[in-house]
């Protein structure tokens, strides 16, 4: 018995009138000349007029960019926003944060808290107050070069993330605080090209209690996660 | 149908029997049908209009086994006090036939414009495509994709969407 010859080609474009778009995607990928017939502009205009009004004026900008296209475009993009952010799957509890302040290689203090133990902050942002042991400060000299660096990790050591690593200077000012900040990258795989908005923020306070010679130790820590066109500290589930 | 030759004269009067139309197939079978079925094609009632003397109306892209299946239908759509339903389960019956001969229905009926017909069948081969993935549909249909490979792939990425 021979098998049934295929549909000619004016049943495929009578047809494909009756066709929603999404079928008439799936019917693109069929074979060549169905490619033809279900891609033709008359076919999508509708669809795209409709769902997608505002899209049409791409077409006056590039006569070549056929309907179709702009019907997927304008489709990806309303998925797009409709997609709420995923909720953070990490918890506070997972975390550790350790600060480490060093100058010219010697330690001069280590902050390490687990998740559990940082008090969150009242307003619900992401920033914390990481106390420091004095006694264990080791002083500087005012105006010392220190590195500082901030580094998140997961429990257990399954994984680590270094916030922040970056260069100053010890305040002079006791009883004042220096301020560091460094840009984030990207969460995911994004192209390194754009910038993130958001920046790795820490605070010490050094004091000069109990020391001798005017040095200065480090008396506390915070840091957080700063959105740059805000200024304004990222929330808890931002930033988580 | 009835075999009695069409009538010559052009006028008929209310109690002679309904006017037919003679239709000669591309194979030259010739088919009689009543003005009123005729009417439901576009195509005919343009050349009902202009043609007066009776002669068979030449249809060289319509086969007799098609034009006869054409005949009945709009025979069938123009019989008065036929309800709803059962003319759906009568069309249903009517399309219930080989993929080939959908597909004649469909060029018979787009060229002699029955939109009834062309609804008809045209949504039949729509409710095959609709729900299969192209290579169920190549399968149904018999059809050989012709892609080159990068063809292939530009095309399922274009429409990735749809497959989501």
């Amino acid at each position: 018995m021979s098998a049934a010859p295929p549909p000619p080609w004016e049943v495929v474009l009578l047809v494909s009138h009756l066709l929603d778009p999404r079928t008439l995607a799936v019917a693109s990928c069929v074979c060549k000349s169905w490619r033809a017939s279900m891609s033709s502009d008359n076919l999508w205009k509708p669809a795209c007029a409709s769902l997608f009004p505002s899209l049409s004026a791409l077409q006056s900008t590039d006569p070549a960019l056929p309907y179709h296209r702009i019907y997927a475009l304008g489709l990806a993009a309303s998925r797009c926003r409709a997609r709420s952010p995923a909720k953070p799957r990490l918890s506070l509890d997972d975390l550790v944060f350790v600060v480490d302040v060093r100058s010219e290689d010697l330690p001069i203090t280590t902050v390490s808290k687990p998740g559990d133990e940082i008090a969150p902050d009242p307003n619900g942002l992401f920033r914390f107050e990481l106390g420091a042991d004095e006694e264990c400060s080791l002083a500087m000299e005012i105006m010392d070069p220190v590195r500082i660096t901030w580094i998140v990790a997961l429990r257990g050591w399954k994984a680590v993330f270094t916030m922040m690593e970056c260069d100053g200077r010890a305040s002079f000012i006791p009883g004042a605080e220096g301020w560091f900040s460094q840009e984030l990258p990207l969460a995911g795989c994004c192209s390194s090209a754009a910038a993130s908005g958001l920046v790795a923020d820490m605070k010490l306070g050094f004091c000069s209690r109990g020391v001798a010679g005017g040095k200065i130790r480090v008396e506390s820590a915070s840091v957080g996660i700063l959105s740059m066109g805000s200024w304004r500290y990222a929330s808890m589930e931002d930033g988580l | 149908m009835s075999s009695s030759p069409p009538p010559s004269s052009a006028a008929a009067s209310p109690s002679c029997p309904k006017k037919m139309i003679a239709l000669r197939s591309s194979d030259g079978e010739t088919f009689e049908i009543e003005e009123a079925a005729a009417l439901q094609s576009k195509t005919l009632e343009n050349m009902i209009d202009e043609d007066c003397a009776g002669t068979p109306i030449p249809l060289p892209n319509v086969t007799g086994k098609i034009l006869a299946k054409v005949v009945e239908f709009c025979s069938k759509h123009a019989e008065p006090g036929v309800d709803d339903e059962s003319l759906r389960a009568w069309d249903a019956e009517f399309v219930n036939v080989e993929q080939a001969t959908v597909f004649d229905y469909i060029l018979a009926a787009n060229f002699l414009e029955i939109p009834t017909l062309l609804n008809l069948t045209c949504n039949v081969v729509a409710d095959m495509i609709r729900g299969k993935t192209p290579d169920e549909i190549r399968k149904f249909f018999n059809i050989k994709s012709i892609f080159s490979p990068e063809e292939e792939e530009e095309v399922r990425r274009e429409n990735h969407w749809a497959f989501e």
